[in-house]
């Protein structure tokens, strides 16, 4: 089956600053890809490349199998949108979005339209210019969510909106999930964990890895190495990432954790060294200690 | 193609919805101007107090269908990455017809209905009614797709505001930089019509907003409607074409050969020495009196090629209403025949009155060399001149009592006295003039008409726009002042009875004009 979403060497320069470069993703239909990476990464100028927002340098995209720069209002009709600096028509109430909106899309489902204001608790009869941050994308949610679009593309939801408003978006979107595929951007790497079961890391414009979320979780290990003597940490492997001298004891994250290798990597770094915990790392640890590493080894 | 009507009628409905505040606003300042248009003024007395009130609603009224069609564009703007309409569902050709839908039922066909139900309130002719709303439709057409093309690639008022002044500028500037690199020729090209103008900047701005809606390249946009400017500037500032030379000329019926006479005299005061240079000779400038029997006949002084004559040798020269050909801006040397034209035929009043027959030109003027100069005085050498004068024949348009309130209909229109008063020695008086042009010329106005004695030299205060449309602020009221002729004390005699008459003529709508050749020669020289 072809992807719902792909690119190729897609490239977006501005000036001299290469913002996106030669990015090459896959997302499957019914994923749930959340890309993430620090401010500047490149997520939301490769989002707008995707919604013909921004036109590529180089390169190209597929949204549902049609090229962005070619999306028509048939496509558009079957993608759900919603970015943080969306402008929405400011008159409207999201009674009259919806109302207006509603002719447009094909599959509009004006119940779950309904249900989504009412469980977002989204204020009625007011219009978007006297809406708070929140209730905005909210309301930019309930609008991309209801023509129940095939994909669903989502540049940082999350961003500004307080614990209580990230937990009901996020159940919303979970509650509306079904079979779509979704694209989320985020830094709030927690909120996107809960949702993703495929992660796209970007840093300055690169793709430093894409895979299913499962892959990337057995991945990355925190692991704790006791050591008597303080060992010398200049000849270290490269996947372990964010090592830390400790008295006694040396932590990091392994990138490439093997349970069944780890041993003797130890042995040969670390000599005298002793594995004393391996642990899970956290989407947000992992990403972390990736952000740290490229700050620290940019090459 | 039902379903994109549906579409388009769906995206009109919200625009219209959305700006209906400022719209039933613009539309209630449209209503007013139109009904006083139509219904004509009050009894007006002072010019101070009528010109704010039609300033206001005049400019209210174009300036509010601009920033109507700006906000029916902004309702929806397809500027920025963040702009909402650019990730909805909808053929962007789909929502540029809603947007020149809506513009167009607010914009241009309510105000022309308005209007065409307050000019059939005023009395008009259905047909003139219609006429008249349609070039009120024409009108803010034009407005409307000068303010899209500026909105298409703006995201608010103050960008097209911005993008407008910087429009002007650009205009300006480039006119002053491009014009001395154009060859000179290029000075006089032709004028198209202002309705053809008018025509080429709403089909370019028309195709600019949907090639911004196509491809949202806003540059592009930018930059071809800034192209698409100067060219109709280009357009607009041509020159009045020259007469053909291939027009016939006028039968001997119409002008009477050498019914027209110039004095050249040899020792006047109308000479006088230039003072320019030592050589430059003496300048002579005579009052040139046309006469003809047919009160109805105007002369135009045709620009272009005269012949002079002296002593027998021919000098080909050039008369010209305004400044000389820049291909003729050259000093006057010794080479040259001895006359050659400096300075210009100043203009013909374009119209007779329809009582005596001529009309004064100020004058006729040559540069003669001191050569010439000399001969001239000494007697030994004569001179004539031939210059082609255009003809145009007049009607009779109205004859109107000077008396409040009198009125006459006219072709297409009305005309009434809104007011009539006596300052010093002048007549004045205003008139609501409803119509969708004025006269070509200053009006004949009659006192006693049993002695039909006519005053000569009533003008018309206010200026005729360029585009000469219906509803032109200077062509809906009117304002004559003209000598109270002797023994008049006022605009009525005893018993209020009006005895004088304001008679106006236009040009007959003939197709063609005629061109007729009149000699002007100086005496023969004393033996």
């Amino acid at each position: 089956m072809a992807p719902a979403l792909q690119t190729q060497n897609l490239t977006r320069r501005f000036g001299r600053t290469e913002a996106v470069r030669g990015l090459t993703l896959a997302i499957p239909v019914g994923s749930v890809c959340a890309l993430v990476g620090p401010n500047g990464a490149g997520k939301t100028t490769t989002i707008r490349l995707l919604m013909n927002l921004l036109l590529p340098s180089a390169g190209r995209s597929e949204m549902l199998g049609v090229d962005s720069r070619r999306l028509t209002a048939a496509t558009l009709a079957r993608i759900g949108y919603v970015s943080e600096g969306q402008v929405l028509p400011e008159w409207m109430s999201l009674e009259q979005l919806c109302a207006f909106s509603a002719p447009l899309y094909p599959a509009w489902d004006t119940a779950l339209a309904a249900q989504l204001s009412r469980q977002l608790m989204v204020p009625a009869g007011v219009p978007v210019r006297a809406m708070s941050r929140g209730a905005r994308m909210k309301a930019a949610l309930v609008l991309a969510l209801a023509p129940r679009p095939e994909l669903l593309v989502m540049d940082e939801p999350f961003s500004g909106l307080d614990p209580l408003m990230r937990e009901e978006v996020g159940d919303a979107l979970r509650a509306t999930a079904g079979s779509r595929t979704v694209l989320i951007s985020s830094h709030e790497v927690e909120e996107v964990e809960r949702l993703a079961d495929r992660v796209a890391v970007l840093d300055k414009g690169r793709l430093v890895f894409a895979e299913p979320l499962a892959d990337m979780q057995a991945r990355f290990r925190d692991v704790e190495v006791a050591c008597e003597s303080a060992p010398a940490l200049n000849s270290l492997p490269p996947s372990w990432l964010v090592v830390e001298a400790l008295p006694g004891a040396v932590r990091f994250v392994d990138s490439a954790f093997d349970a069944a290798s780890l041993g003797a990597a130890v042995e040969h770094h670390l000599p005298g060294g002793r594995v004393t915990s391996v642990q899970p790392t956290s989407l947000r640890r992992a990403f972390l200690a990736l952000a740290r590493d490229f700050r620290s080894h940019p090459a | 193609m039902i379903a994109a009507a549906r579409l388009v009628r769906h995206l009109v409905w919200y625009d219209l919805r959305a700006t209906r505040v400022l719209s039933l606003v613009w539309l209630a300042l449209v209503a007013l101007d139109l009904a006083v248009l139509a219904l004509g003024p009050g009894d007006v007395q002072d010019e101070f107090d009528r010109i704010p009130i039609d300033l206001f609603l005049e400019l209210g009224r174009v300036l509010g269908a601009a920033v109507v069609t700006v906000a029916i564009v902004h309702r929806d703007p397809l500027v920025d990455v963040a702009a909402f309409w650019r990730t909805r569902p909808i053929p962007r050709i789909t929502l540029w017809a809603s947007k020149w839908v809506s513009v167009l039922a607010l914009v241009v066909v309510a105000p022309a209905m308005l209007l065409g139900v307050a000019l059939l309130a005023a009395g008009l002719q259905p047909g003139d009614a219609a006429r008249g709303a349609v070039d009120l439709a024409f009108d803010h057409l034009g407005v409307a797709a000068v303010a899209m093309a500026l909105a298409a690639p703006t995201r608010s008022l103050s960008q097209a505001v911005i993008v407008a002044l910087g429009a002007a500028v650009l205009l300006i500037s480039a006119g002053m930089l491009i014009d001395p690199l154009l060859p000179s020729w290029l000075d006089y090209r032709p004028a198209p019509a202002p309705a053809f103008s008018a025509a080429v900047a709403i089909i370019l701005a028309g195709l600019i907003t949907v090639l911004h809606y196509v491809t949202l390249r806003r540059r592009l946009v930018i930059g071809l409607t800034s192209g698409a400017a100067l060219l109709v500037v280009f357009m607009m500032s041509g020159q009045t074409p020259f007469v053909p030379q291939t027009r016939p000329p006028a039968p001997a019926s119409l002008v009477a050969p050498g019914s027209v006479e110039v004095t050249l005299r040899r020792s006047s005061e109308l000479w006088r020495p230039l003072d320019t240079t030592a050589d430059a000779g003496h300048a002579f400038a005579a009052p040139m009196d046309v006469r003809s029997a047919d009160p109805s006949l105007i002369f135009v002084p045709r620009l272009g090629r005269t012949t002079l004559h002296l002593a027998g040798r021919d000098a080909a020269v050039w008369t010209s209403v305004d400044e000389p050909r820049p291909d003729q801006r050259r000093p006057v040397t010794a080479a040259d025949t001895p006359f050659a034209q400096v300075s210009a035929l100043e203009k013909l009043p374009p119209i007779r009155p329809p009582e005596r027959a001529d009309v004064r030109a100020n004058g006729v003027s040559f540069q003669v060399l001191p050569s010439a100069f000399a001969a001239l005085q000494a007697g030994t050498a004569s001179a004539s001149v031939a210059i082609d004068f255009d003809v145009h024949q007049l009607q009779p348009l109205f004859t109107l009592p000077v008396a409040v309130g009198a009125t006459a209909m006219v072709p297409g229109g009305r005309v009434r006295v809104v007011s009539v008063s006596v300052r010093n020695t002048d007549v004045d008086v205003q008139l609501h003039w409803l119509r969708s042009s004025q006269p070509t010329g200053p009006p004949a106005v009659l006192y006693d008409p049993t002695r039909r004695w006519a005053v000569a030299g009533g003008t018309w205060s206010a200026r005729r726009s360029a585009t000469g449309w219906w509803l032109d602020l200077d062509t809906t009221r009117q304002s004559l002042t003209f000598p109270l002729p002797a023994g008049a004390r006022s605009g009525t005699e005893a018993g209020g009875a009006p005895v004088m008459s304001i008679v106006m003529y236009e040009q007959a709508d003939t197709g063609f004009t005629y061109a007729a050749s009149i000699g002007v020669s100086a005496p023969t020289p004393a033996p």
